[in-house]
């Protein structure tokens, strides 16, 4: 009686399998910095991108293999990633604008961007490589023009690229 | 398409497989403009290669293109221009054609001059003709030469060793006046000096008691005893 009791048990025991279901989804709209920002110092209190006053202007590039499937949103700094301590206040102006396209149905990037706060967002709407350029700024001293502490500064470029 | 233009001889098997070009459009939004980069069909007429963009209604905008062509014979390519339609111009245009040359395509025409090369052979060598001859006997010295050589030898050897002697026991003189000279040091101070003395007597004087037997330690011995004298019992 026991032993069939227990040939009922194996013979009832729920059969079952694992089939694994696997899929690769390749990457359509890839961000790649093509220059590094540096920040100029032209005075005591200001740092700077810009060329005429010493900067680099920091350059992404946007590869993008699928149109009107993708934004694309920048955001210049508001924030040093890393500096000396810094006691007072640092008030930081931005810009974020289309550098050089890859095809002419990019060219009204700019004008149908979207802007808010410090960010910027873009409809790629277009296949085809966008490279925008970055504008950034730091002032110290909250207009009291007081002069940056020593040290290395650096600031971060938030560059995404999101699904429609 | 000339080698000023394209930056190599038009070499046969050389296929142009691309042409990248950039160009700042500049212009009003509201302007019709358009950009042809093109190239003549050198043979066959009309543009072996031609994209136009059509920047109307929008912005003007620093454009880079990369558009492949093909494997397509340098021949066939004659003049190329940038050409305009519209209200608008072009600024600092940029136009780079990549090629490659088809190996198979090529004919040499380089001809190679008819080696003479003279075979060399080692053992027509007259050094090592020379080298390896039969070795000639009066080359070497005799054994009565070598007798005379070493008795002279010997001689000089022991005027040799004399010399070498005198010198050593000079450089011994003139040490041993070294050394004297470098003891300045006085001991007879050292020597001179007494250490006072004495008996160091016995201070603490420990008088005998009853000490008592360790008692605990007694019955660990005895338990120890019964325990070995079982364990013996064993193989008993």
């Amino acid at each position: 009686m026991k032993r069939l009791a227990i040939a009922l048990l194996i013979t009832g025991s729920a059969h079952a399998i694992d089939v694994p279901i696997e899929g690769t989804v390749q990457s359509r709209c890839l961000i790649n910095t093509d220059v590094s920002g540096v920040y100029g110092n032209p005075n005591a209190y200001t740092l700077t991108t810009t060329p005429a006053d010493g900067g680099v202007l920091p350059v992404v590039r946007y590869d993008v293999s699928l149109a009107d499937a993708y934004k694309a949103r920048i955001t210049y700094p508001t924030a040093f990633s890393a500096s000396p301590s810094l006691s007072d206040m640092v008030t930081w102006t931005g810009s974020v604008t289309v550098q050089e396209v890859s095809d002419v149905a990019m060219a009204d990037y700019d004008t149908d961007a979207v802007e808010y706060d410090q960010t910027k967002e873009y409809d790629l709407t277009a296949t085809g490589t966008t490279w925008f350029k970055i504008a950034s700024s730091a002032t110290y001293g909250g207009g009291g023009n007081k002069a940056f502490p020593g040290g290395t500064y650096r600031a971060l470029v938030v560059a995404e690229c999101i699904a429609q | 398409m000339s080698e000023s233009v394209l930056g190599v001889a038009p070499v046969p098997g050389l296929d142009v497989t691309g042409v990248i070009y950039r160009y700042t459009a500049v212009k009003d939004p509201g302007d019709p403009f358009t950009v042809s980069v093109q190239n003549e069909n050198a043979i066959d007429g009309g543009y072996i290669f031609r994209e136009t963009d059509d920047w109307s209604g929008k912005p003007g905008q620093t454009i880079t293109k990369a558009i492949p062509t093909g494997y397509s014979p340098i021949e066939f390519w004659g003049q190329g221009s940038i050409e305009t339609t519209g209200v608008g111009s072009v600024e600092d245009p940029s136009v780079v054609y990549t090629y490659r040359i088809d190996p198979s395509a090529q004919t040499p025409d380089v001809q190679l001059p008819d080696l003479n090369i003279e075979v060399y052979s080692a053992l027509d060598d007259s050094a090592v003709q020379q080298a390896t001859s039969e070795t000639d006997r009066d080359l070497y010295d005799s054994e009565d030469d070598k007798k005379e050589q070493s008795d002279d030898d010997e001689k000089e050897s022991l005027e040799k060793r004399l010399a070498a002697t005198d010198a050593a026991m000079d450089l011994a003189k003139g040490q041993v006046a070294m050394l004297q000279a470098m003891n300045t040091v006085s001991m007879s101070a050292y020597y001179a000096m007494s250490i006072p003395g004495g008996a160091y007597n016995d201070v603490n004087v420990l008088v005998d008691t009853n000490l008592p037997d360790n008692k605990r330690a007694f019955r660990t011995m005895a338990n120890d005893r019964l325990h070995t004298e079982m364990i013996e019992d064993q193989w008993r």
